[in-house]
C-alpha cells in the first residue's frame, strides 16, 4: 500500500505505523481504535478538535457524531448509547464538566453497561477560558476513575483502554487532558482498529436508577476498589531513575514531560527519580508506597490544583507504621512549586519545575543558570515584542453591534449596563468592545444576571439592562433563562449576536446554522420563532445598518418589558471563506482627512478602533491597511468629512 | 458649576463640568462638531473619549466661562445697558395683525410674523426653527432650516422642551446665505460664543438675525414623555402652552391640561443655574404678555432688529404698542427673580465645591445685582 499524503491518519488501518498527531487527534484515534459507536460534544477550547477529527472520520468509519446543543445534552446522548450497550464518548472543556455535572453524579451511581468515556480538556492558566478550574476533583466528587495522559501516545492509548475499563466496571471513566497535550503534536504509533459489531438494546433486567442512593453508592465504592486493584499494575504508571533517589518527583499529565526536561537540564538524573502516574483516581497506593519507600523527599508536579499532592499526602499519612508520613513533600502547599502568580495559579512550565527541583535539592541558582526561551521573552523590551491586545476582526459584526450598543447606552444617559457572555463577543469586555461588558461568567449567565437585576426596580434601581449573548450561546444555555425572564416578568433587552456560527471555537455548526457535524443539511432552528412562541417581542436588525440599530435599541431601552433584539450578520471570516471579500477597495483621501484636528481627533482609528485603520503620524492622516481591511465600509459612514473612499471595482 | 476635578478647556472639561454635572441645556451647539458628541431625545452625550486637551466643544458651550464684555460688543450702541433686561433700545408689546398668522403662532405670533416678513423682503433666505413632529405619538420637536413661508408657519408655536436646534449649524447649509436663528437664551449665548472663535467651519457671516425667546426653564423631554406616555395615543400634537398655573397640550380633537406643579418638577436641572430670562444677547427678544391675551412682549436690542420691526410694521406684518412703566417693572422683577435664584444656587454650590472657574460670571452678576439694590 502506497502512503497517501492526503489520507486521514485517523482512519489508517496499519498497526505499527507512526504518524504525527495533535493530542486531540490522538484522543479521537484512541476512540476509533476502541471501536467507538457514538460521539457527542459541544465546542470548547482546548477540546474542540476531538469531535472535529471524529466527524471527518465518521463517514468512512460508520460511527455516529454530533455537535450537541450543550455539554449536558452531549453527555446524556453518550449515556443513552451506553445504556443500550454501545461504546460512547463525550468530550468537552473544563466548563462543560460543570454543565454536565448533575448528570455525572447520577451516572456514577447507576453505572452503565456500554463503554462510556468522558474526555475533559482543562485549560490551566485560562488561555482561552474565564477560569482555570481543575476538573480532576470531579473524579473524587463523583467517584469516577480518572486517567491523565502524560503525552500524545498516552492520550491515544489511555482513551482506547478507558472503554475497556469502563465496560469492566460498568462505570463512566474520565480521561483528563490539558491544553499542552490537546494542542501539542507528537509521534504516535497506531494500533489496530477494533471492529464494531454491537447492536444496541436494553434487556428487561437492565434498569438504571440512582434511587435510593445508598445501596448504589456502596456498589460504586466497591467498583472503585476494583479500579484501584487494576491500577496497581497498569502500564500507565511507571518509574524511571536511580534505585535510591534523594528526591522522587511524583507527577501526572504534562508534569511528566516537564519533569524529565527539568531533570535533564539540571543534570540531576543520578539523584532524582520520576514516578509517573497515569491513573490518578483512585490512586494505586501500594505501587506508590513501594516506590517511595527509600525516598527522603518527594516533589509533586501537576496541573493545576494540588489534587495529586493532597491525595498523595492522605496515602502517606495513612501508610503502615506511618513511614510515609515521615517523607517530606514539596509541592504547592509548601509553596515550592509556583509560577509568577503563586502556587496553584497558572500553568506549569519547565522553568517552574526546574526551580522547584532546585529548591527541593537545595541547589543554588538552578534555573537562572539556564534561562529558558519563555523567561527570555518576558525579559525582552516592548520594542522587540510590542504588546498586542485582543480585538474583533476587521469587518466583524460584533464591532458594529458593540458600537451600536455603545451609542445607545450613552445616548440613553441612564448608565445602562451591558452584561456579557461567552463567545467571540466576550471581547466586548475590552477596548475592542468599548469596554462595554460589565460581567463575564459562564454560558447564558448574561440572561440570568439581567433577569435578576431587572427585578430590582422596586428597590430604586434605574439602570437599563442589556444582556448580550451569541447565537450558539442562545441554544446552549439561554433557553431556561429566557423562559424565566418571561415568566417572572423581568424587563431588559436581550441582544442576540447572530453571526451564524460558533465562531470562537472554530466555526462549528449549531442548531441555528442549518448544518450538522457531518456537513449534512440539518433543520435550522429559528431564534425568532422560539421567542414568538414564548410571547416575547422580538426584532431583527443588521448591526451594520447602524442608525436604525441605534434608534431601535434606544427605543427598547426605554421600554418596561423583556425584548429580544437579534443583531444578525454573518461572521466576517465565515463570509470571506464562503463568498470571498467584496470587490472593492477602501482608502483614506489625505486631502479630506482632518484626523489631527478638533472635529475628528482620529475618530476612525482610535475611537472606532478597527484594526485595519491606522494613523500615519508622519503624514498626519488615517490609513487603511488593505491587507487587513474586510471592506465592510462601516468606517466610511463614521468619517465626519467623508474622507474614507469606497471604490467599487468591476464594471461601472 | 465646577466639579472640582482637573478639567481642561476641551472635551474632558465639557464632560466633567457640564455633562456629568447635569448642567447641559441641550442648546445643540456642540452636537455634530465632531463624531464624538451626539444627541438623542434632547440628551447630549460623548459616544467615545476624545483625547484633545482643548476643543471647540468646551469653548462654545453656554455653560462654560464667557467673555461677556466681548459678547456684548455688538450691542454696545444700545441706549439702555440694563443689567436686568440686558442691552436694549426699547420694550413694547406686539402682535401680528394677520389673524391667520396669529392662529399659527404663539400669543401674538410676533416671531412668526417677523420671520415671514424678513424672508419675503429678502433680509433672510432661511430660518433655524423647531417644528412639531409630523408623526403622532411624539412630543419631540424637530429642528429644521425653513426656507419658505409655509415652513415658517408650520414651525410656529412655542415648544417647551430643550430642542438642540443649533446642531443644524454644524451641518453644511447649501444655498443659505442669510440665516435667522431663533433660540432660547442659552442658544443665543452659544451662537455669540461660537462667532468669537476663529472657526472656519462655522458660517458666522451667514447668521444675520438672532431672535431670542424669553425662557424661565425648559422641560426635560424624557421626563415629559414618561409622564405623558399614557396620553400619547392622542395623535399629532398641534400646540403646547404653559400659561400661569397650568400646562395645555392641544392635539386637535383632544386637549389635555396638566397641573403646573408636576410640570415644574420636570424642568431641566441646568435651567436652575441660568441667569438669562430675556435672551439678553439677541437682536430681538420675544416672550408672552400674561396680562394681555394674544400679544407678545418684544424687546428691541440691536439696530438691525429695530430696522426689521419697523419694516414689518410698515408692511402690515406686525403692530406694536408701548408698554406701561409698571409692566416693564414687573418684567424686570421677573428677571431679577431668575437671576437671584440662580445666583443663590451658584453661591451655595460654590461654597461646597470650592472655587468655580465661572467665577468671573459670578462676580459680574453679583456686581450687577448689587447695582440694582
Amino acid at each position: 500500500m502506497t502512503s497517501d499524503r492526503t489520507e486521514d491518519p485517523l482512519v489508517i488501518d496499519e498497526p505499527g505505523r507512526t504518524v504525527l498527531l495533535m493530542g486531540n487527534e490522538a484522543i479521537a484515534r484512541g476512540a476509533i481504535e476502541a471501536g467507538v459507536d457514538y460521539c457527542a460534544a459541544y465546542p470548547g477550547s482546548p477540546s474542540s478538535e476531538i469531535l472535529g477529527a471524529l466527524a471527518r472520520a465518521s463517514s468512512q468509519m460508520g460511527f455516529y457524531v454530533e455537535w450537541s446543543a450543550n455539554e449536558k445534552v452531549a453527555l446524556e446522548g453518550a449515556c443513552g448509547a451506553a445504556f443500550a450497550g454501545m461504546r460512547a464518548m463525550s468530550s468537552m472543556k473544563q466548563n462543560g464538566v460543570n454543565v454536565a455535572s448533575d448528570l455525572i453524579t447520577a451516572m456514577t451511581l447507576t453505572g452503565s453497561p456500554g463503554g462510556l468515556v468522558l474526555v475533559v480538556c482543562d485549560d490551566p492558566g485560562g488561555i482561552s477560558s474565564t477560569n482555570e478550574v481543575d476538573t480532576r476533583t470531579y473524579a473524587r466528587l463523583a467517584d469516577m476513575p480518572l486517567l491523565e495522559p502524560g503525552g500524545i501516545q498516552d492520550a491515544k492509548d489511555m482513551v482506547k483502554w478507558a472503554f475497556e475499563l469502563s465496560e469492566t466496571l460498568e462505570l463512566i471513566c474520565m480521561v483528563r487532558s490539558v491544553t499542552r497535550i490537546s494542542h501539542a503534536r507528537g509521534i504516535v504509533e497506531l494500533g489496530p482498529i477494533a471492529a464494531r459489531n454491537r447492536v444496541p438494546r436494553l434487556a428487561p433486567h437492565q434498569r438504571y436508577a440512582s434511587l435510593p442512593p445508598c445501596p448504589q453508592h456502596k456498589i460504586l465504592k466497591e467498583k472503585l476498589k476494583r479500579a484501584k486493584e487494576i491500577f496497581e499494575t497498569s502500564p500507565f504508571n511507571s518509574y524511571e531513575g536511580p534505585a535510591s533517589p534523594r528526591l522522587v518527583v511524583v507527577t501526572s499529565g504534562t508534569g511528566w514531560q516537564y519533569s524529565r526536561e527539568a531533570v535533564a537540564l539540571l543534570g540531576v538524573q543520578d539523584r532524582v527519580g520520576i514516578l509517573k502516574l497515569g491513573t490518578t483516581w483512585p490512586l494505586p497506593e501500594r505501587f506508590i508506597l513501594d516506590h517511595l519507600a527509600t525516598a527522603p523527599s518527594v516533589l509533586v508536579i501537576e496541573e493545576s490544583d494540588p489534587f495529586l499532592e493532597c491525595n498523595l499526602k492522605e496515602v502517606l499519612y495513612d501508610s503502615p507504621q506511618e513511614a510515609g508520613a515521615r517523607i517530606r513533600v514539596y509541592g504547592k502547599r509548601s509553596g515550592d512549586v509556583k509560577g509568577p502568580y503563586g502556587p496553584g495559579v497558572g500553568e506549569m512550565d519547565p522553568d517552574v519545575v526546574m526551580e522547584a527541583i532546585g529548591r527541593a535539592l537545595g541547589l543554588e541558582e538552578s534555573s537562572k543558570a539556564r534561562p529558558s526561551p519563555a523567561r527570555a521573552m518576558e525579559a525582552a523590551p516592548d520594542s522587540v515584542l510590542p504588546k498586542r491586545e485582543v480585538a474583533f476582526c476587521p469587518g466583524c459584526p460584533h464591532r458594529a453591534s458593540y458600537w451600536a450598543m455603545n451609542n445607545a447606552v450613552r445616548l440613553d444617559g441612564r448608565d445602562g449596563l451591558v452584561i456579557g457572555d461567552i463567545g467571540c463577543y466576550s471581547l466586548g469586555f475590552g477596548r475592542t468592545g468599548y469596554y462595554l461588558s460589565r460581567t463575564m461568567h459562564c454560558m447564558g449567565s448574561a440572561i440570568g444576571f439581567c433577569s435578576g437585576m431587572g427585578k430590582l426596580d422596586r428597590f430604586g434601581f434605574t439602570q437599563p439592562l442589556i444582556a448580550v449573548v451569541g447565537d450558539s450561546t442562545f441554544f446552549h444555555a439561554c433557553l431556561p433563562g429566557i423562559v424565566n425572564a418571561r415568566y417572572n416578568r423581568s424587563p431588559f433587552v436581550c441582544v442576540v449576536l447572530d453571526n451564524s456560527a460558533t465562531a470562537m471555537t472554530g466555526f462549528q455548526p449549531h442548531p441555528g446554522t442549518g448544518q450538522n457535524a457531518s456537513g449534512e443539511t440539518a433543520p435550522r432552528l429559528s431564534i425568532e420563532r422560539i421567542c414568538q412562541a414564548l410571547d416575547i417581542p422580538v426584532h431583527v436588525v443588521d448591526p451594520f445598518d447602524l442608525d436604525n440599530a441605534v434608534d431601535l435599541l434606544c427605543r427598547l431601552l426605554r421600554g418596561k418589558e423583556l425584548h429580544v433584539l437579534i443583531f444578525r450578520h454573518t461572521c466576517a471570516v465565515l463570509q470571506a471563506r464562503e463568498h470571498g471579500l467584496p470587490e472593492r477597495r477602501l482608502w483614506v483621501d489625505p486631502q479630506r482627512c482632518i484626523g489631527g484636528e478638533c472635529g475628528c481627533n482620529r475618530f476612525c482609528s482610535s475611537a472606532f478602533g478597527c484594526p485595519a485603520i491606522t494613523w500615519d503620524a508622519g503624514q498626519g492622516h488615517a490609513c487603511i491597511d488593505e491587507v487587513l481591511c474586510a471592506r465592510c465600509g462601516l468606517c466610511a459612514t463614521l468619517c465626519p468629512r467623508g474622507a474614507i473612499v469606497i471604490e467599487e471595482k468591476g464594471a461601472p | 458649576m465646577w466639579c472640582g476635578k482637573e478639567a481642561t478647556a476641551g472635551p474632558r472639561g465639557l464632560k466633567d463640568r457640564v455633562l456629568a454635572a447635569g448642567l447641559c441645556t441641550a442648546c445643540g451647539m456642540c452636537v455634530g462638531l465632531c463624531p464624538y458628541i451626539r444627541e438623542k431625545a434632547e440628551h447630549v452625550a460623548f459616544v467615545a473619549e476624545c483625547s484633545r486637551e482643548e476643543g471647540r466643544c468646551y469653548k462654545v458651550c453656554p455653560q462654560t466661562e464667557a467673555d461677556l464684555a466681548s459678547l456684548r460688543l455688538p450691542l454696545a450702541d444700545a441706549p439702555h445697558q440694563d443689567p436686568l433686561l440686558g442691552p436694549h433700545r426699547g420694550v413694547c408689546i406686539s402682535r401680528s395683525p394677520r389673524a391667520a398668522v396669529r392662529r399659527k403662532g404663539q400669543y401674538g405670533a410676533t416671531v412668526t410674523a417677523l420671520l415671514c416678513h424678513a424672508l419675503e423682503s429678502g433680509r433672510i433666505d432661511a430660518a433655524l426653527l423647531t417644528a412639531w413632529p409630523k408623526q403622532g405619538r411624539s412630543l419631540l420637536p424637530e429642528p429644521l432650516v425653513a426656507t419658505t413661508q409655509q415652513e415658517i408657519l408650520a414651525a410656529a408655536g412655542s415648544k417647551y422642551t430643550a430642542a438642540p436646534s443649533l446642531k443644524l449649524l454644524n451641518l453644511p447649509l447649501p444655498g443659505v446665505d442669510r440665516l435667522a436663528v431663533v433660540g432660547r437664551p442659552c442658544q443665543i449665548l452659544a451662537v455669540r460664543k461660537r462667532r468669537l472663535l476663529p472657526d472656519p467651519t462655522f458660517p458666522a457671516e451667514k447668521i444675520v438675525l438672532l431672535i431670542g425667546l424669553f425662557c424661565m426653564w425648559a422641560l426635560s423631554y424624557r421626563d415629559l414623555e414618561t409622564y405623558l406616555e399614557p396620553h400619547l395615543a392622542l395623535g399629532k400634537i398641534r400646540k403646547m402652552d404653559i400659561p400661569k398655573g397650568r400646562c395645555r397640550i392641544d392635539c386637535g380633537s383632544r386637549r389635555i391640561e396638566l397641573p403646573h406643579d408636576e410640570i415644574r418638577g420636570m424642568s431641566r436641572a441646568a435651567c436652575s443655574t441660568c441667569m438669562d430670562f430675556t435672551a439678553e444677547l439677541a437682536d430681538l427678544s420675544v416672550g408672552s404678555t400674561e396680562w394681555k391675551a394674544g400679544w407678545n412682549t418684544l424687546i428691541v436690542r440691536s439696530a438691525a432688529g429695530s430696522e426689521l420691526v419697523e419694516s414689518a410694521c410698515d408692511n402690515g406684518w406686525l403692530e406694536t404698542r408701548p408698554m406701561k412703566e409698571e409692566r416693564v417693572g414687573i418684567l424686570r422683577e421677573a428677571s431679577r427673580t431668575k437671576k437671584s435664584r440662580a445666583l443663590g444656587l451658584r453661591e451655595q454650590t460654590a461654597r461646597i465645591q470650592k472655587g468655580p472657574p465661572g467665577r468671573e460670571i459670578l462676580e459680574e452678576r453679583e456686581r450687577a445685582a448689587r447695582r440694582n439694590d
